[in-house]
């Protein structure tokens, strides 16, 4: 899998203090399984929110929620390790004790938009690791090179059926 | 005349009390990192009051200009009018909800 750089660091562009403050809110209302009608987002506004906040493309956080649950918040799936994965990123259970640390408790992972924060925060902490690069996506889901890079292509191929990538690139 | 310049002088006094509490409570570093996240820094998994981007410049609402010709004296209120108001929903249902999802998440992790 060649090293090619994604695009997957953007500017974040502020949408003002309000707003900011707004989504700080809900999200921590939503780590705690509290719904907060008035500043429930729509769930679009969560992969630019998340991708904004830690510097990672949006559209490489859509295709890894659309690859592992197409988009399936309630998502829960057994792994032949005795883990689990929860949410429409598919959030391993190795994580949990980590999460409960910084205040999010194992069942607000079903909430899309904290689900799709903590995705960004995983692949994050590979694209510090490994860049900006293919390799960072496919270790989001394993770090074996031959599952890593099967993973890779395939988030590619997302991308390019959504038309955000030309084949090849 | 003067219910506008007390408005205005009661709002300027609002908003400078809510603009003033991130700068104070976020370290310049966390503030600039909000503003562009660094990268080859990872941030926490959700974004806290103290990451919140200083609120000068790109605020929905520009402060109110301060009056000087107003000599009265005004009391300072603890006022939230610039914060978003979020209701809380928390009914029976949610909470037999949220207890059915940690059955289900702790019966698939005993499996």
């Amino acid at each position: 899998m060649p090293q090619q750089k994604t695009n997957a660091l953007r500017p974040l562009r502020s949408r003002g203090v309000r707003t900011w403050r707004a989504w700080v809110t809900f999200m921590g209302l939503a780590a705690f399984g509290m719904p907060a009608a008035h500043a429930a987002p729509p769930a679009d506004e969560c992969f630019e929110k998340a991708g904004a906040y830690q510097g990672v493309n949006p559209l490489v956080l859509r295709a890894v929620a659309w690859r592992e649950s197409k988009g399936d918040a309630a998502a829960i799936n057994h792994n032949a390790n005795g883990s689990i994965d929860v949410g429409q990123a598919q959030i391993n259970s190795i994580h949990f004790p980590e999460l409960t640390r910084e205040g999010i408790p194992h069942r607000a992972l079903t909430d899309p938009c904290v689900n799709i924060f903590v995705a960004a925060w995983l692949l994050k902490q590979k694209m510090v690791r490994y860049g900006n690069t293919w390799r960072a996506i496919g270790a989001y889901h394993s770090e074996s090179p031959h599952e890593r890079d099967t993973y890779a292509r395939s988030i590619q191929a997302i991308l390019v059926s959504w038309g955000h990538l030309q084949p090849g690139r | 005349m003067r219910l506008i310049a007390f408005a205005a002088a009661a709002l300027f006094l609002c908003n400078a009390a809510w603009a003033g509490q991130p700068a104070a409570s976020a370290s310049p570093t966390v503030v600039a990192a909000a503003a562009t996240p660094s990268a080859d820094k990872v941030y926490p998994p959700l974004p806290t009051l103290a990451m919140l981007p200083p609120a000068s410049g790109d605020d929905d609402e520009p402060p109110a200009p301060h009056s000087t010709s107003h000599k009265k004296k005004t009391r300072q209120h603890d006022c939230h009018c610039a914060m978003p108001t979020p209701r809380i929903v928390v009914s029976d249902t949610s909470r037999a909800y949220l207890k059915d999802i940690e059955q289900k998440l702790d019966s698939a992790l005993a499996q």
